[in-house]
């Protein structure tokens, strides 16, 4: 057994029967102190893991595994007080030492995404977290089209300057429509600028 | 105290359930004005330093005095700077003989011994634990169930100022408790009610009859949910209004006597519905505790154990859960019970750190000095030799701009008869932010009379560089410590639109707000903040009058103000003096991330 493969086999030694965010400490911990391998600058992506922030001193450890591929027991929930089996611990200390052994991140991932346009046909194919209608109300004619999925209705100024009041998840998808596209267009980058990373906008016309 | 002693007196402390509440601490006394335990009014905000920013869990015992050494070497002591905080990771992973322990590695000495050498230096000595039955790094040594004999190990170690947290509590779906705590939290969702009594039975669908009242509680088809105070830990709702929500039924009935409540209900553990349910007639609560758990959510049962005193004519029947509020309260005013009696007329300052979770600013002024209002400025916090990261701006909590949105707000809920709202420790020092984001960092929490705590190793500063002139601005500090103790108010803010800049939830950075702050020698100290990562070229300005408006009610020389026909404006970054007669205070090109903060005083 060579050196690199005894080193895999101690590290994972010590990680088994451990708890998930404890381990996540542990080889970050590692990672800065023992193989001086810096951190992952930009650990927003990370808040896809609905409880990255259930553990408030994990936060940074559990974020910077997940982000460079080490540990990612799930896509969207990371199981912080789940006991690490032999086979993870294995595979967590592979990842740790063997980079080319790690889950890449995606490159949709990586930092804010500018809103996309949808046509009417593409809006039907989403499935959305929030559906925000931001006509005025004078423009709101009840089209069919519309009547079909429950759009919230907000002012565009009221959205605009508190783009969480109906979505607190940043990873939430977003569709937004108004008349002409200009006003939802507007809105889904004022979405997108306090940090929303899944944001759509649409138009009736 | 062994790990399974523990865990087998938390299960005695979760069979027990929370205290009763007592009225003064339900939430129809949060409005009354009224702290209980003869908790002491009139501190400015607390200045000092707190170890976790700069070393997380790794700080020593070591580390601590050579800051309380820089401290006093960098007279900061003198600038206000006096309380010196250990935050978690002091302390040993078990209680020993159910007392709290220092961790020998890295206090060696104890507290009492590091306490004295704080002390000797004429600085203040704060500690930190936990509401719950941990602390947040995860030690089994929070207060819950221990106040009294942790109060007491407080009093001796000779504390000046207890941080509080709120991991691991019982009551609530905080972190790492039960998820099924939200049981507790929130009333079941409600289909109808029947009274009956003294000749008389009707009943009234939830939906049809009853009236909501205060925010989020909501009907459904055949049902009204999300009864109970809802969640401040995230970045999301207005920390203003009522954060809570009942359902309310007003009955008449033929004669004065007791009647019988049945209550359809349907039981669960999830945000929104839950098994406690408080019933109240007016403000006379008559029941206050879980009811028998229904099969299923959406499985309806009858409760009818709850009798009515009802007068004849109209009545108010309010259905309600405030327990996630006052369970928090309760249990803070529990370690402030023990700590006044272990040392009567004691004035520790507590600093409540619930993350903005149960809402304090309702209730914080209660039993404590401040209350955090979100959930921490930084996941990244430092070591030995590394500064930790701090950001602009996020899209949770941890940026200066997530604390300072919702800060900004809530100068209504501060003063020095109640106590300070707390966007979180300094990030001054950190990686991630420029030196325009420290400054703007720094003048926003002096405006909003935050409390002043440093985050930052202090063997990095040197009397007079970039970092020191920032901290020990005294000028700032000024503002922050000014002894009329009114937190600034939001006058004006860029985004245009119809709507109240002082009470508006804003989180658009895209944007220049400008604040204004009354001051005791009758001057205003004004801020202009630009918000956007870029320069705003604009001009901003306010004028007197809009600044009369705002907080003219809060100045000593009102008359001086609206007679003055000219003004001294002094800049408190630069110390560049002119002179106004405009009655217009305007700022043109505010850089990045920058603020111009000035002093205003008025000569007729």
């Amino acid at each position: 057994m060579c050196e690199l493969e005894r080193e895999v086999q101690k590290l994972s030694a010590e990680l088994v029967g451990t708890t998930r965010q404890n381990v996540a400490r542990l080889i970050h911990e590692k990672l800065l102190l023992v193989y001086k391998e810096g951190d992952e600058q930009d650990i927003s992506a990370a808040s896809v893991l609905k409880d990255l922030y259930d553990c408030r001193i994990c936060v940074n450890h559990v974020a910077q595994v997940f982000l460079k591929g080490i540990m990612r027991p799930g896509e969207t929930v990371f199981g912080m007080r789940e006991l690490v089996s032999e086979e993870e611990a294995l595979l967590i200390a592979e990842r740790t030492l063997k980079r080319d052994r790690r889950i890449p991140q995606k490159q949709e991932d990586k930092g804010a995404k500018e809103p996309m346009f949808l046509s009417w046909e593409q809006v039907s194919e989403i499935e959305a977290d929030y559906l925000i209608d931001v006509r005025p109300m004078d423009e709101r004619v009840e089209e069919e089209a519309v009547r079909e999925r429950a759009w919230t209705r907000v002012s565009l100024e009221e959205y605009c300057r508190n783009p969480f009041m109906l979505a607190m998840d940043i990873h939430a998808v977003i569709i937004i429509l108004c008349e002409n596209g200009t006003r939802s267009k507007l809105a889904a980058s004022c979405a997108a600028n306090v940090g929303f990373r899944n944001v759509y906008y649409t138009r009736l016309q | 105290m062994t790990e399974q002693e523990i865990k087998e007196e938390i299960q005695r402390v979760i069979e027990r359930g929370p205290r009763e509440i007592k009225p003064e601490y339900r939430f129809d006394a949060f409005k009354n004005g009224e702290p209980v335990l003869s908790k002491k009014k009139g501190h400015l905000p607390a200045m000092g330093w707190n170890s976790w920013n700069a070393f997380g869990s790794g700080n020593t015992e070591m580390l601590t005095k050579e800051m309380a050494d820089a401290i006093v070497r960098l007279d900061l002591d003198k600038l206000g700077y006096r309380y010196v905080v250990l935050d978690d990771g002091c302390y040993k992973n078990e209680r020993v003989d159910g007392h709290l322990s220092n961790e020998e590695v890295k206090f060696p000495s104890g507290f009492k011994a590091l306490a004295s050498y704080i002390h000797d230096r004429g600085l203040k000595f704060g500690m930190y634990n936990d509401i719950g039955t941990n602390l947040c790094a995860g030690a089994y040594v929070g207060t819950c169930g221990h106040e009294a004999v942790d109060a007491r190990s407080y009093i001796d170690w000779d504390v000046d100022f207890l941080k509080v947290d709120n991991c691991y509590y019982l009551w609530d779906n905080a972190t790492f408790s039960d998820g099924r705590n939200a049981r507790y939290v929130y009333a079941p969702n409600i289909r109808a009610i029947t009274l009956s009594g003294e000749g008389y039975a009707e009943s009234f669908s939830a939906v049809e009859k009853g009236i909501l009242r205060g925010e989020r509680v909501s009907k459904h088809e055949g049902f009204v949910t999300d009864i109970g105070t809802f969640d401040g830990t995230g970045p999301g709702p207005s920390p203003i209004g009522n954060r809570s929500g009942e359902l309310v039924f007003y009955v008449n009935v033929p004669k004065s006597g007791s009647y019988t409540l049945s209550i359809e209900y349907a039981t669960s553990a999830e945000e929104g519905q839950g098994s406690w349910l408080q019933v109240a007639v007016g403000k006379k609560l008559v029941y206050d505790n879980f009811v028998p758990e229904t099969a299923m959510k959406t499985t309806y049962g009858t409760f009818d154990g709850i009798t009515l005193p009802l007068c004849e004519g109209e009545n108010e029947i309010r259905l309600m859960n405030h327990r996630r509020q006052e369970n928090t309260l309760c249990s803070y005013a529990t370690l402030l019970e023990e700590l006044n009696r272990a040392k009567p007329g004691h004035d520790i300052l507590l600093s409540i750190c619930e993350w903005g979770k149960t809402q304090p600013q309702n209730w914080g002024y209660k039993v404590g000095d401040s209350w955090r209002i979100l959930n921490d400025i930084t996941f990244r916090v430092g070591s030995d030799g590394n500064a930790g990261f701090g950001a602009w701006k996020d899209g949770y909590t941890p940026s200066v701009t997530s604390q300072y949105n919702k800060a900004v707000i809530m100068d209504s809920f501060a003063g020095l008869d109640k106590g300070w709202n707390d966007p979180d420790m300094l990030m001054i020092g950190m990686d991630g932010l420029t030196d325009n984001m420290y400054r703007t960092h720094m003048a926003m929490w002096c405006m909003m009379n935050s409390p002043l705590m440093l985050g930052l190793d202090l063997r990095r500063v040197t009397k007079g560089d970039k970092l020191y002139r920032i901290i020990a601005n005294e000028q700032l500090i000024a503002l922050n410590q000014d002894p009329l103790g009114v937190q600034a108010k939001r006058i004006y803010c860029s985004i245009p639109g119809e709507y109240a800049p002082d009470t508006t939830y804003i989180t658009n950075l895209d944007r220049v707000d400008i604040l204004a702050k009354p001051l005791a020698d009758g001057s205003v100290a004004l801020s202009f903040i630009n918000l956007r990562e870029e320069e705003s070229v604009g001009e901003y300005a306010v004028t007197v009058e809009r600044i009369l408006a705002a907080i003219g009610e809060k100045l000593p020389n009102l008359t001086e103000w609206k007679n003055a026909k000219r003004y001294r404006v002094t800049d408190l970054w630069s110390g560049e003096v002119c002179d106004e007669q405009s009655g217009t205070f305007a700022v043109k090109c505010l850089a990045a991330c920058d603020n111009v903060t000035v002093r205003v005083t008025p000569n007729v």
